[in-house]
């Protein structure tokens, strides 16, 4: 290791440890080695810092989470309740997985899992309760099956592994549909088998047809928003940031003519939100354009590549190392920092293992997500404790079992690639 | 002094929320329009470069309010197990580097922004400089919010959590 490179790595470790935002960290690392080491200009940091973010792509962004925010105002998540509810109630232990089911369906609204945590547990972690279950284990989970939100499109995330890596935002959409199922599937099994064993509770009164219809018409308001947004980028319609433009109208005109609730006050915070949580994304990306420009200088993706090639035997082993990396970087980093971070390093190694890129691509956003309910970073696990009401120490335990079951989940989709190609190819997205 | 450094990072938060709101609302009525006009038959030619340096706008203007809503994202965990006095050194040390790294960002985006004044978009014959200039801007506000921040951090015996740029209001400071 060459001074420059020990240096940005010893930076790098304790910014981080002293608590230093990753944008920062991003940004301060490169200006250091410059000033340092290099006798290159600074200010070619600032052509960076533009750069990077001068990227058509990138408004998806703000739309999608505008498009969340308006939509949490609506009450559309009741609605989504209620058709778990009809479709899985008659299982034992049915709130867990109305809950898990619920999660599949608010995945095509938001594309966040910290929206799908705060809006679902607030409805159904208060009704788990009061039919018998323990707080951690509604409290779990809620917010292991809310990171099924940015692996069903829309996703927020795959927008921005879709701006760093050049990859189709359109094919990381399809190809997060299975994923999703597979994960929902994988805390379905856990939740009924627990369901079995501890004697949960289930509906048992029949709902009305008449009723059943009025829950059905109401819902397809809500699940209406993924029509829009996958039918219209696969009709060629709209570009994926103008699918997110029109979700943002949609959930604008179904809150107020429909829903009657979206105010004047709800519109303009939800956009100073979607302003705010972009921007923390956006300032990141920003900052890695100027990272990714002295990993570049001093060849680190290449290094990194010849040290994978020499070292690891194939691309089972390779599949395996890097879902170990993922799910680390997963519990002590944001996600979409951890994106940013290794996708460009990462994505050419594996293509060089002879991994499809779209498939490298899944298994990593995947992966990633599982971390958003894992401590010591778990944003998710962050939020459900306050709605909960137990502290976070108790959730933990609880929510363990799912999160290993989400990780058999990441690793039969790490080896079966066509759970992530299917539909990609299926769609024309991929030869 | 405190007193002064929070009205300064107050004005300068609302500042930059509405101009923040402005850019998003801006850019989503323009995306809004521009798929109506296309499917209209005439699309139009230039929303898109607007709708571009737009986000630039939200990125650096909007990366000053979530500073002051601390709302980056960092990594907490290791600055929450250590004791206070150390714990303090380490934000302070953080601090330094932060608006180190910013005023050098202020002083290259602003020369950056200067040399585009004779530069003009490829559709929208506007000076670059408009557009780049929300670099240095937003650059500024930040270091007017480090600034109060540092100041807190450095009065602060006990409660660290109003004056630590992430996590919101999470988290627990061991005693």
């Amino acid at each position: 290791m060459n001074a420059g490179l020990f240096f940005m790595t010893f930076v790098f470790v304790g910014a981080l440890i002293i608590g230093i935002p990753i944008a920062f960290v991003l940004g301060l690392v490169p200006l250091l080695y410059l000033i340092f080491f290099r006798g290159i200009p600074l200010v070619a940091i600032a052509s960076r810092l533009y750069g990077g973010i001068d990227n058509y792509t990138l408004l998806a962004l703000p739309f999608f989470i505008l498009a969340g925010n308006l939509m949490n105002h609506t009450g559309i998540t009741r609605d989504l309740v209620n058709l778990s509810r009809l479709l899985v109630g008659r299982v034992r232990g049915a709130l867990a997985q109305v809950n898990i089911i619920a999660s599949v369906f608010f995945a095509g609204l938001t594309g966040a899992a910290v929206a799908d945590t705060a809006a679902l547990g607030s409805i159904l972690i208060p009704a788990m309760v009061e039919e018998g279950y323990s707080r951690e284990y509604s409290a779990a989970v809620t917010c292991t099956s809310s990171i099924i939100g940015p692996i069903i499109p829309p996703s927020i995330i795959m927008v921005i592994y879709a701006s760093v890596t050049g990859e189709s935002v359109g094919a990381l959409f399809m190809g997060g549909f299975i994923p999703g199922l597979l994960i929902a599937a994988s805390l379905m099994i856990l939740a009924y088998y627990y369901a079995v064993k501890y004697n949960h509770p289930k509906r048992t009164e029949r709902i009305e047809i008449k009723e059943a219809l009025l829950i059905i018409a109401r819902s397809m308001v809500a699940l209406f928003v993924p029509v829009i947004i996958i039918g219209g980028i696969l009709s060629g319609m709209f570009t994926p940031t103008e699918a997110a433009a029109i979700a943002c109208f949609y959930a604008f005109l179904a809150g107020i003519f429909y829903y009657h609730t979206l105010t004047i006050k709800n519109i303009v915070d939800s956009l100073i939100n979607a302003g705010i949580v972009s921007a923390t994304i956006l300032f990141i990306i920003s900052t890695c354009q100027v990272f990714g420009m002295v990993l570049t200088l001093e060849r680190i993706p290449e290094h990194i590549a010849q040290v994978m090639t020499t070292v690891v035997p194939n691309k089972y082993i390779f599949l395996l190392i890097v879902n170990v990396l993922f799910f680390f970087m997963g519990m002590i980093m944001e996600t979409g920092a951890s994106v940013i971070l290794l996708a460009p390093i990462l994505l050419p190694v594996a293509t060089s293992f002879g991994i499809h890129p779209l498939h490298f691509a899944l298994v990593m956003l995947v992966n990633l997500n599982v971390g958003l309910a894992t401590p010591p970073v778990g944003v998710c696990l962050f939020t459900v404790t306050p709605i909960a009401k137990v502290p976070l120490e108790r959730i933990i335990p609880k929510a363990m079992p799912f999160v290993a079951a989400e990780m058999v989940a990441v690793l039969v989709l790490s080896y079966v690639p066509d759970l992530v190609l299917f539909l990609p190819r299926l769609t024309g997205f991929i030869d | 002094m405190i007193n002064i450094l929070k009205k300064a990072s107050d004005l300068t938060y609302i500042i930059a929320k509405w101009i923040m709101f402005a850019y998003v609302l801006g850019v989503t009525i323009l995306a809004i329009v521009g798929v109506f006009f296309r499917t209209m038959g005439s699309a139009l030619s230039w929303n898109e470069e607007l709708m571009r340096w737009l986000l630039i706008g939200i990125a650096y203007i909007g990366a000053s309010v979530a500073l002051k809503v601390q709302n980056h994202i960092g990594i907490e965990y290791f600055l929450l197990k250590m004791n206070k006095r150390t714990m303090k050194i380490a934000i302070i040390v953080g601090y330094i580097a932060i608006i180190v790294f910013l005023v050098i960002t202020t002083k290259y985006t602003f020369q950056t922004a200067l040399f585009a004044r004779r530069q003009y978009g490829a559709i929208l014959r506007v000076p670059m400089i408009w557009v780049k200039m929300n670099l240095p801007l937003g650059s500024i506000f930040m270091i007017v919010h480090m600034t109060y921040f540092f100041a807190g951090i450095l009065r602060e015996k006990e409660n660290f959590r109003p004056y630590m740029i992430s996590g919101g209001q999470e988290g627990e400071i061991k005693q």
